[in-house]
């Protein structure tokens, strides 16, 4: 880590570098913000929105559930209980197309309500209300190692299962008669979903994770013809709201998951107006 | 196709600029001369403290961590401008008493920083809150401190006055220690303080000696200052200060109210109003609000002057308003 402090504060002697908890933020910032905007594609295509997004609020259950039982990693039990609620919530997805959305709705306001209901048993919920618009401050080396772990895996499976993955999404049957393992493909493809939104809460919050995994990827919708480039201004919004967001909340002492995503809104905006125009 | 990659860039370019703006009129100041040594405070009431053991002394300056809104810092997150203030500071003036849940935070970023526990040596009553509900926060890595390690106190020491001289004394010695040069200067501000607290507690005396009441509170840190008077709380229901009534809190302040046939509630502010209407449409009980001393005075101005008297004019004006509901 220490080698990596020391790069950091060549490339960017900036005033907001001074300080290892922004060192720290920014790493996450970093890594997090490119995986989100390479995920959200996917999940923009296959119209994924309110499924991620219910994974995304799910994870207040996850906390719950760490902290009742008094479990010293609390990330861990996050990971483990985003992780078998996707696989849940994929299944429900898979079996009944029909009403799919109505019970992954069910079922992660349940988790929500559960979660909420355990954490406020004490008489105080305050102590968890960074978790809902995230907090730069508790992003720990640990935290930065977990999503250097997960941008490995997602950059692995990316160039291993991207296009069966997209072959899925366009034609479930064509894709099986070509021999893709279609569900073990979608199975791998919200574990990894479930992993990444999990380990970001901590720094942009349960109440906007789905806004970075959406809004990105809807711009980049905007002005991109071909995936190439929708990847590319994907992540390309991605990390630029990430960054200025941070950079910006730093200096005007606002919570950084918001500003990000304020940010990463004006770009969906303007993108639009021009796809309008064009 | 190239219009695109050029929109997109100028767009950005755009957003950069109006974004740098942003920042440089988002009130960004730089921290402080170099030469000044630094006292940042944890909050309201040891900050009150701190302003008076230094008053005067040339090239020591004291700042609070939390905003004056900030209140009881029990579940208190630290912003990224408490960070960079808690970066420059030399010396961290704490409550203490496991009040500063996120201390475990502080020490582990900034291992130098001298932190002065203001707690040492006061009388601690034990916590009525749950473990999950305590100052000490009962989450895992957080829960270690120095000395409280397994017990979880009441870390409302100033509302009591003996505990809160203790606090000045700590202040006044450990400041003396950490900047030797002024070391006589504090410790002539810290008794001239300190004789104006025993000037308070006089003054408690003679209002409301002989008095004794039993009382029903709604605040922890009111049991401190029943202490200090000698009263008897029957019961403290113990509402968090940012969460709303909870009906099964107000029916355990009613039974209270009825079975000790109490006449006098103590609680605070925010909750006055709303338990005085309910409670007297069944019982013929005196709610007295009572301030928790942990916000700046609403008419004080923000200059520090003014705010060196909050605390002594804050508990007068408790015991104004206890004096009231005895006379009524």
């Amino acid at each position: 880590m220490e080698t990596i402090y020391g790069i950091l504060d060549r490339l960017l002697p900036f005033a907001w570098m001074q300080h290892t908890f922004m060192k720290h933020a920014f790493l996450a910032v970093l890594l997090m913000t490119p995986l989100l905007g390479m995920l959200g594609t996917v999940i923009v295509q296959k119209k994924m929105a309110f499924f991620s997004d219910a994974l995304g609020h799910s994870a207040i259950m996850g906390i719950a559930i760490g902290v009742v039982f008094g479990v010293a990693n609390v990330n861990a039990v996050m990971i483990v209980f985003a992780v078998l609620f996707a696989l849940l919530l994929n299944k429900i997805e898979q079996k009944r197309a029909e009403s799919a959305d109505t019970i992954i709705s069910v079922f992660s306001s349940c988790s929500i309500a559960a979660g909420l209901m355990l954490l406020s048993g004490s008489g105080n919920f305050n102590k968890y209300s960074g978790l809902l618009v995230g907090d730069v401050l508790s992003i720990t080396e640990i935290e930065i190692l977990y999503l250097a772990g997960a941008f490995v895996l997602a950059l692995v499976f990316w160039v291993l299962g991207f296009n069966r993955l997209l072959a899925a999404g366009m034609h479930r049957v064509l894709a099986k008669s070509r021999g893709i393992s279609v569900k073990l493909v979608e199975s791998l493809f919200v574990v990894l979903v479930a992993v990444i939104v999990t380990i970001s809460i901590k720094c942009i919050g349960v109440l906007l994770i789905n806004a970075l995994l959406i809004i990105p990827v809807a711009s980049a919708k905007n002005i991109a013809v071909n995936m190439r480039e929708y990847h590319f201004f994907s992540i390309l919004f991605s990390l630029f709201s990430g960054m200025s967001g941070l950079i910006v909340s730093y200096y005007i002492n606002a919570a950084t998951g918001p500003m990000i995503v304020v940010i990463a809104s004006v770009i969906y905006f303007v993108t639009f107006a021009y796809s309008r125009v064009e | 196709m190239k219009n695109k990659y050029l929109f997109t860039a100028v767009l950005l370019i755009v957003l950069t600029a109006f974004l740098a703006a942003i920042t440089r009129v988002g009130g960004w100041q730089e921290g402080r001369k170099k030469e000044e040594f630094l006292v940042v405070t944890s909050f309201y009431p040891v900050y009150v403290a701190a302003l008076n053991v230094t008053d005067g002394i040339e090239g020591v300056q004291v700042r609070c961590l939390t905003q004056p809104k900030t209140g009881c810092v029990h579940d208190y997150q630290l912003t990224t401008q408490d960070m960079r203030l808690l970066e420059q500071a030399d010396v961290f003036v704490i409550n203490g008493a496991g009040m500063e849940t996120y201390l475990a935070d502080v020490t582990a970023r900034y291992p130098d920083l001298y932190v002065l526990d203001t707690s040492k040596g006061t009388v601690l009553l034990e916590s009525m809150e749950d473990h999950d509900h305590d100052h000490a926060g009962g989450s895992g890595d957080d829960a270690h401190r120095e000395g409280v390690q397994d017990k979880h106190y009441n870390a409302h020491i100033w509302m009591d006055m003996a505990n809160y001289s203790v606090q000045i004394e700590n202040i006044g010695n450990e400041l003396g220690t950490v900047d030797s040069k002024h070391r006589k200067q504090y410790r002539d501000n810290a008794d001239n303080y300190l004789a104006k607290v025993q000037e308070l507690q006089e003054e408690c005396r003679t209002l409301l000696d002989g008095k004794n009441k039993s009382v029903v509170s709604t605040h922890e840190a009111f049991l401190y200052f029943a202490q200090n008077m000698g009263w008897d709380v029957a019961k403290t229901v113990n509402m968090d200060e940012n969460t709303a009534l909870h009906a099964a809190q107000v029916n355990e302040v009613l039974e209270a109210v009825q079975q000790g046939q109490i006449y006098y509630l103590w609680t605070e502010e925010i909750y006055g109003e709303r338990l005085t209407q309910l409670i007297q449409q069944e019982y013929s009980c005196k709610t007295v609000v009572l301030d928790t001393l942990v916000l700046p005075p609403q008419d004080s101005k923000t200059d520090q002057a003014g705010e060196k008297d909050a605390y002594l004019a804050g508990m007068r004006n408790n015991f104004e308003q206890i004096r009231k509901a005895l006379s009524e």
